[in-house]
């Protein structure tokens, strides 16, 4: 019987993180002339996925590739299925941070965490996407071989055409610093608040775009807006879920990249913000220093000041900022669609004529 | 951007000022529906805190017939839900402050105890001791 490659997620969706980089890894199957396909419980709308339902008929030299990035009970019935696994880690954020807000997160991340120790003697190989995802691994006691190799980012879809009406609304000569990302507390958007808090007392003329879905965290969303208008800040812009051309808008707009974040396993719009030649600052923190690898502004705490401050000399000081970008632009070719394809590729066709 | 202004002075001035920003801890938010209680009491006790204070003022949505009648029943029962609202707040902002104070008690408690456990042990070695002592006193006086 043919060889068959079966990657499974719990969730696909258009435009997040963890489907974007099943659908390249597709591509690259497909690519090998492998036949693939790509199931999940929960499937987005006109997606080519199927439900995992319907999953059956796993022979003893199929693959399985595992997408492990929340609780689910997929994690409890892996082990059933006769055939060799890779997982592929893209992190789970700690319960504690959704402890405040959401009974449901917090109860799926913990179920997350249990499904992640359960797992390690399931798969005969592991990927991380960095070094800090690795090392969890570690923790958590895997004892099978674990790669390291970045996310697969297909930047030529980066190269389509945006939303002509965000790009008119912010290009005022404002400065317009963004982050994008789940509203979602390990984010720390507060950090990201207070630290426009201070920039906009220099520079009055800037507005804070916060780019990314806030559905599942009302109750940290209602904090945050509650707390841009306690420090009477009225530029603040949550834009909630975007489209596709509207999110290479905000970063085509943008003049800043503000990270915060205290929890990132990978934090693909970095790179994207690299792609969009958008100078970045960002918090020393999870995965992010990894993902940088040099480049950027790496913030030592989440001084707010001291934040604003770096912003403003990134802005004023040309030599410094064709400097942060010159360096990011190198940073960016590691991650190019070529590089990580073909270290993909290779991992895969090891794994396939060694396992 | 404004090369002009002297951004040495502003920073100066926003770092005195820097430790007056609002706490985004102390922010309160009334949707706490889903929100998990911390095993830690002090860190329950903050979280209690944000919550404590509710309002009856609600952001009214939908079309705007809808949001127009439910402004309507709004005015209608404010006479009726407002002094509710208000005793409700009164009686959150003094359990607040008793709770608070019973774990400033409780905390005082379990230093007391800590305090008292660690003499209890020495008394208990001393005791022992004495015992031994004894003991070998007994042995000597009758020479056994």
């Amino acid at each position: 019987m043919k060889m068959k490659i079966i990657q499974l997620l719990p969730t696909v969706s258009y435009g997040d993180a963890v489907s974007n980089d099943t659908f390249a890894i597709e591509r690259i199957i497909k690519s090998m002339g492998i036949d693939t396909d790509i199931y999940a419980e929960t499937v987005g709308k006109n997606l080519p996925v199927k439900n995992v339902r319907n999953l059956k008929n796993i022979s003893g030299d199929d693959i399985i590739i595992y997408h492990m990035s929340t609780g689910t009970d997929l994690n409890f019935s892996l082990d059933r299925m006769v055939c060799r696994k890779i997982m592929i880690y893209h992190n789970i954020t700690p319960p504690e941070f959704f402890r405040p807000y959401s009974r449901e997160m917090f109860a799926l991340t913990n179920y997350g965490y249990q499904g992640l120790r359960r797992l390690n003697r399931t798969f005969d190989l592991c990927l991380a996407d960095s070094e800090y995802n690795k090392s969890q691994l570690v923790e958590y006691d895997y004892r099978c071989s674990i790669e390291v190799r970045p996310v697969l980012i297909p930047f030529r879809d980066y190269r389509k055409v945006s939303d002509h009406y965000i790009i008119n609304k912010y290009s005022d000569g404002w400065t317009n610093i963004i982050f994008v990302g789940r509203i979602a507390p390990n984010k720390k958007h507060e950090d990201v608040i207070k630290t426009f808090y201070c920039y906009k007392k220099i520079n009055p003329k800037s507005r804070l775009i916060l780019v990314g879905s806030w559905t599942g965290m009302e109750n940290y969303y209602s904090r945050l807006k509650k707390y841009t208008e306690i420090l009477g800040l009225k530029d603040v812009i949550f834009t909630g879920q975007v489209t596709f051309d509207e999110l290479l808008a905000y970063y085509q707009v943008a003049d800043i990249f503000l990270c915060m974040s205290r929890h990132e396993g990978f934090c693909v719009p970095l790179v994207e913000s690299m792609f969009f030649n958008v100078p970045i600052v960002a918090l020393n923190a999870g995965a992010v220093p990894e993902t940088l690898g040099g480049s950027g502004v790496l913030l030592s705490d989440n001084d707010p000041v001291y934040a604003g401050e770096t912003i403003s000399r990134i802005l004023n000081d040309q030599h410094f900022r064709k400097d942060i970008l010159r360096k990011q632009k190198k940073r960016l070719s590691d991650f190019s669609y070529r590089k990580t394809g073909s270290l993909f590729r290779k991992i895969l066709t090891d794994f396939i004529n060694g396992g | 951007m404004n090369n002009s202004i002297n951004i040495t002075a502003i920073m100066s001035d926003i770092k005195k000022t820097a430790k007056n920003i609002p706490d985004f801890e102390n922010v309160r938010y009334s949707e706490k529906a889903g929100a998990v209680v911390p095993e830690n009491p002090d860190e329950a006790i903050s979280e209690m805190r944000a919550y404590s204070y509710i309002h009856s003022y609600r952001q009214l949505t939908g079309k705007k017939y809808e949001v127009f009648l439910k402004k309507v029943v709004r005015k209608i029962i404010k006479f009726y839900v407002e002094p509710i609202v208000d005793e409700q707040n009164d009686f959150n902002a003094s359990a607040e402050t008793t709770i608070t104070s019973l774990r400033n008690v409780q905390k005082k408690l379990i230093r007391r105890i800590e305090k008292m456990e660690t003499e209890n042990s020495c008394l208990v070695k001393r005791i022992e001791k004495l015992e031994e002592e004894n003991n070998r006193l007994i042995k000597d006086l009758y020479g056994e």
